[in-house]
């Protein structure tokens, strides 16, 4: 019987934590993109845009409640520690579910929200506002964007 | 024995309870970049009207890229870019009730201000690709030709030559 236990134990700890992660993934598709602005110009990119806005992907169970917390950025950093100021509007963020007749709902990126799944997979979409001063110093700039969720 | 059995299962319950806590407070993240290209604006000049002097009833006159009388642009934007050039061009210039037929647009653009060593085009409302030099400067010239009829009455004929630049 002693034999058996490291065995039982050792199945414990693998079935323990295992479906908790399985069910929860979250996934950047694709970047928040800007493309090339003009300094002075201040230029938007929609949730709605279907290659500019930023997208997130997860997979959770239907019907879990989840809260979404995107952590975002105040400027974008540039070249020689240049930066560029970046806003998110309270409607720049959208969530839709992938299942037939799922609604897609706008929210306030810069607020936590809580939401009831009514599809497993779900796309969380981002937009926002680059403000690029009149003496903006050339080059690229960018700046990181994370989107965490929690079953509660 | 007896305790070794029960010290296991304590810590089989133990696991469970973990278990069970992480599913109901499961947190995952991921991250994606927001970016931006910037570029300087661009900045048109027209800084050399065309000019044909005098011209005479029947006798074509045109102005090459490097006679005096050549217009110019002069542009700014980002050094080295991409950039297009498009043009709203007269067919004509215009005295009061009469006209002067005007055609055969040349052009050339150039980073440094040189009707030569750039590269010839001609002026449309197509777009024309152009780079900007390394400094982000663009000389654009412009030469045509007008047409005096034989019965063109004399006066001072006038037209305007529009470029547009984009990224």
């Amino acid at each position: 019987m002693n034999r058996h236990f490291p065995v039982l134990l050792l199945g414990m700890l693998g079935l323990g934590p295992r479906p908790a992660t399985a069910q929860l993934q979250v996934s950047g598709i694709r970047n928040l993109a800007f493309g090339t602005v003009i300094a002075g110009i201040p230029t938007t990119v929609t949730p709605t845009d279907p290659s500019r806005s930023g997208q997130f992907e997860f997979i959770a169970p239907t019907n879990s409640t989840v809260r979404l917390d995107l952590t975002l950025p105040t400027a974008l950093q540039g070249p020689s520690a240049a930066t560029m100021p970046i806003n998110f509007g309270s409607s720049d963020g959208l969530i839709v579910g992938t299942a037939p007749g799922s609604v897609p709902t706008r929210f306030n990126p810069k607020s936590n929200r809580t939401y009831k799944l009514t599809s497993a997979r779900n796309e969380v979409f981002l937009g926002g506002t680059v403000s690029p001063a009149i003496n903006q110093p050339a080059g690229s700039y960018s700046a990181t964007v994370t989107l965490t969720v929690t079953i509660q | 024995m007896q305790t070794s059995f029960k010290a296991v299962t304590a810590a089989m319950a133990t696991l469970v309870v973990l278990g069970s806590a992480t599913l109901q407070a499961q947190t995952n993240n991921a991250s994606i970049s927001a970016t931006a290209v910037v570029q300087q604006p661009i900045n048109v000049t027209g800084a050399v009207n065309m000019a044909f002097g005098n011209v005479f009833p029947g006798v074509t006159k045109a102005i090459a890229l490097t006679d005096a009388g050549a217009g110019r642009f002069d542009v700014t934007g980002q050094s080295a870019a991409a950039a297009n050039l498009s043009f709203t061009l007269p067919t004509t210039l215009v005295s009061g009730a009469n006209t002067l037929p005007i055609g055969s647009w040349t052009g050339e653009w150039n980073g440094a201000n040189s009707p030569t060593g750039g590269t010839n085009f001609t002026p449309a409302a197509a777009l024309t690709p152009v780079t900007f030099s390394p400094t982000g400067t663009l000389f654009v010239f412009v030469g045509a030709t007008v047409t005096p009829a034989t019965t063109q009455p004399a006066g001072t004929y006038t037209g305007s030559v529009q470029m547009t630049v984009t990224y």
